[in-house]
């Protein structure tokens, strides 16, 4: 079982100036990493649950997700953007920070939902997202791994 | 005061657990027990009994998917949102409801 986090899935150096390009670019991450078996059905999951709504969740923070046929094992992917993005048209809402769910389609493998459902929780909190946003690519590492390792086997 | 709710999305693996954690949050600040069971892809969790449901002054409950087994609500004020607003709004939901309960 692949951990939740690779390092090569934080990038701090995205280029891509669209949502799309840099869903694609994330989805590619995750691919060279392992964590997919089918990376254009991935990113036509991430779109279409995109369509269903935003997933803008505040705070100049996107949580694109696909629950996909495309994902070998769950897996996460965290890129901060030099420069905030349009990330609802119809809101106008705006990102910086993006973080990429992957889950299986059909999966009985609850820790890897629980570990999202504690991610997810821990948004919520000023604090865990100001060290998220402040660090660099081994501080979100560290912190992310310090989070989650009461998941640790 | 006690507040009961459940929330659900899409997926179910993200947007769930916000909404639940930023209406906990919420009450945590405002001195109010708030209980919300989520309905994810684990399943049920953090399950609402009767005794949590008959001393709620009132439910909210999250719109964008059906809630499982929503007659446990039946006679109870029901406030409907959508999960992502949820997440946004928490805090002035609850000031509001503790406002129009107390």
């Amino acid at each position: 079982m692949l951990p939740i986090l690779n390092k090569d899935c934080i990038v701090t150096d995205v280029s891509a100036a669209e949502k799309n390009d840099i869903i694609r670019e994330m989805a590619g991450c995750l691919d060279r990493a392992g964590y997919l078996s089918d990376v254009e059905q991935f990113y036509q999951d991430v779109l279409e649950r995109e369509k269903v709504f935003s997933t803008y969740i505040g705070y100049q923070i996107g949580l694109p997700h696909g629950k996909s046929g495309g994902v070998n094992e769950a897996g996460l992917c965290i890129a901060k953007l030099p420069e905030e993005i349009l990330w609802d048209e119809e809101s106008g809402e705006k990102v910086s920070l993006i973080i990429m769910i992957a889950v299986q389609a059909e999966t009985d493998n609850n820790l890897h939902l629980q570990i999202l459902s504690k991610l997810s929780r821990l948004l919520i909190h000023d604090d865990f997202r100001d060290d998220l946003r402040s660090g660099d690519k081994n501080g979100i590492y560290e912190l992310i791994q310090t989070n989650l390792k009461e998941f640790d086997k | 005061m006690k507040i009961v709710g459940v929330t659900a999305c899409p997926s179910g693996v993200a947007h769930t657990y916000m909404a639940a954690e930023a209406l906990a949050m919420a009450g945590k600040d405002e001195g109010i027990d708030v209980l919300i069971e989520t309905q994810g892809s684990a399943g049920i969790e953090n399950r609402l009994s009767k005794a949590d449901i008959d001393n709620a002054v009132c439910v909210v409950l999250s719109n964008d998917v059906a809630i499982r087994e929503e007659e446990r609500f039946k006679g109870k004020k029901i406030i409907r949102m959508g999960v992502s607003d949820l997440i946004k709004k928490a805090k002035p939901l609850v000031k509001k409801i503790k406002k129009t309960f107390e």
